[in-house]
């Protein structure tokens, strides 16, 4: 109520005549159809990017129509309002240093973000894995990358993060390698194993006839010679990949009768064919006498 | 060539009645077709051991663990065509042991392409296709330099072959003529060879599946060699029947595929 008593006593003839209500007018005008138009406008250069560009510089080109045109529209604002553009620039030149150490972190964030924006290790859509952290990238932005774990959960990383830190890129290439450490027991016939390997990867539908598989006697372990196998996947494929082979490894095996040993130790004295010697230490009725006890 | 049954009847159209269900089988292939009042059910098995088989909407007798595919078919339409069709990515071939292309030499090595079956119904003016599916599950394999640059392809186990007598005509297969010409000034050392089945048909002739002829020469080790593809041979013969055309033909001058290629160029980000 009170408000419109102050309203209803404004003198909007004055207002009027003076300019101050047209000025009003104008910039509500400005910002009201300004914003939405800036907004369609830069969705629309997007699509039109997306059509033959990357989704990353789709979206670079989006935020830079719409970041820049929002301060074409913040000028003409200012303008509007009857503040000197100069004036403002000079008083931005001060501000700027007092804003400069206030905000060190997220200027820092900045730089690196065009830094990574030039060098482009990896793009939207890419799996990349930082830390502990594995996951798809869904946005490279300003200040941070934003990343969904396959859990779905949400990751945001800042780019001066990203920048300091080794950084994988686990599609970046179209094919991978499958890299599995495995033992056979010493008894085996390890050239029979490396055999059996190779019909494994020949007759998985995922693993690809070249780059052939890589397998490789590399150790003689403590408890089983070790092989490496590494078989080359389209990256698209690794779950159907692993979770094909891995199985199918198993059950080569056990119908060759090669057996993955389990770390074990083997005792022997001296020779390896000779009995281990046992001694008793402690006559039998003495134990029945103690046993008798609990 | 030897003898052999004609290989074409496959990929001629046909009428389905409602309720119907007919086996075909191409090479390994078998192709269970059923077509309910408004629908079209496709199942499909490969029996490895059946290399040459071939039946045409034969009687069928489905196992129960089969798996069917369906599309709606409210027009009702009866009539189906199989067509042969290139297989969707580049295929790798090997002759048999490397061969060695001196300066100035050319030749012409056979392949057998297996073919993807193409499931098209619909009036002849109206046809629409329902599906592919391959004659032969193919391994992938990586066609390029290195690990990091190159196209995933298929890999084919039977080998390029230089007599085409000893060429053993298939259901499944398309023969594939290539001639080879090293105009280089070093030997051309043929140990695998990349073939994009994209610009390539499919003919058939003399009762078995033909490609475009294959054209490449090399003429740097630096540069891309020049692929050809042509159909002249199958234009000029009466009795050649064109079956599937190019899943991408080559449309536009020399001047439009160059821009094509500029615009196609990564980003500019």
């Amino acid at each position: 109520m009170e408000i419109l008593n102050k309203i209803q006593a404004l003198n909007w003839q004055t207002l009027l005549e003076s300019g101050v209500l047209t000025t009003g007018i104008r910039v509500l005008a400005l910002l009201v159809i300004g914003l939405p138009v800036l907004r369609a406008i830069s969705a629309l250069c997007r699509r039109l990017v997306a059509r033959r560009f990357s989704q990353q510089s789709a979206m670079l080109v989006q935020k830079g129509v719409f970041y820049g045109g929002g301060v074409l529209v913040l000028i003409m604002v200012l303008q509007e309002l009857g503040f000197s553009l100069a004036a403002l620039i000079g008083a931005a030149g001060v501000a700027g240093i007092a804003i400069g150490f206030a905000a060190q972190t997220s200027l820092s964030n900045i730089i690196s973000g065009l830094f990574l924006i030039s060098e482009r290790p990896f793009e939207v859509g890419d799996i990349i894995r930082i830390g502990d952290t594995t996951g798809i990238v869904l946005s490279i932005d300003l200040l941070s990358v934003k990343m969904r774990r396959f859990d779905n959960t949400f990751v945001r990383v800042p780019n001066e993060t990203l920048v300091k830190s080794e950084l994988t890129n686990i599609t970046r290439f179209p094919i991978r390698r499958f890299d599995l450490n495995l033992g056979v027991a010493y008894g085996e016939d390890i050239e029979r194993a490396v055999e059996v390997l190779k019909e494994v990867a020949r007759d998985n539908p995922w693993a690809l006839d070249e780059p052939q598989p890589m397998i490789a006697f590399t150790d003689f372990g403590d408890s089983a010679l070790e092989i490496f196998f590494g078989v080359w996947f389209a990256k698209t494929d690794y779950l159907a990949l692993r979770d094909s082979i891995l199985p199918a490894i198993k059950k080569r095996f056990d119908q060759e009768g090669i057996e993955i040993p389990f770390p074990h130790r083997t005792l022997y004295v001296g020779e390896h064919s000779e009995p281990f010697p046992v001694q008793m230490v402690q006559q039998q009725e003495e134990w029945g006498d103690e046993s008798s006890d609990d | 060539m030897s003898d052999h049954p004609n290989l074409l009847e496959p990929w001629e159209p046909i009428t389905l009645e409602a309720g119907q269900t007919r086996l075909w089988q191409i090479g390994p292939l078998k192709l269970y077709i059923h077509r309910s009042g408004h629908e079209w059910h496709l199942a499909t098995e490969e029996v490895r051991e059946q290399e040459d088989g071939l039946a045409v909407a034969g009687e069928a007798e489905p196992g129960e663990d089969i798996q069917w595919r369906r599309w709606a078919n409210p027009g009702g339409e009866d009539r189906l065509r199989l067509a042969p069709l290139m297989p969707d990515r580049p295929v790798v071939v090997r002759p048999k042991a490397p061969l060695a292309f001196p300066p100035g030499a050319g030749g012409t090595l056979y392949a057998r392409i297996p073919v993807w079956v193409q499931l098209n119904v619909g009036g002849e003016d109206h046809e629409v296709t329902l599906c592919e599916v391959p004659s032969i599950t193919l391994s992938n394999t990586w066609f390029g330099p290195d690990t990091t640059e190159g196209e995933l392809c298929y890999s084919m186990a039977s080998t390029l072959v230089s007599e085409l007598e000893s060429v053993n005509p298939a259901p499944h297969r398309a023969i594939c003529a290539l001639h080879l010409q090293n105009e280089a000034e070093e030997p051309l050392n043929l140990e695998r060879m990349c073939i994009r089945g994209q610009q390539i048909s499919v003919s058939g002739l003399d009762g078995c599946l033909w490609t475009s002829e294959v054209t490449v020469t090399y003429r740097d080790p630096a540069e891309p060699s020049r692929v050809e593809y042509s159909d002249k041979r199958f234009r000029k013969d009466e009795n050649a029947k064109e079956l599937t055309p190019p899943r991408n033909p080559i449309t536009g001058g020399l001047v439009a595929r160059s821009f094509a290629r500029v615009a196609s160029i990564g980003n500019l980000f």
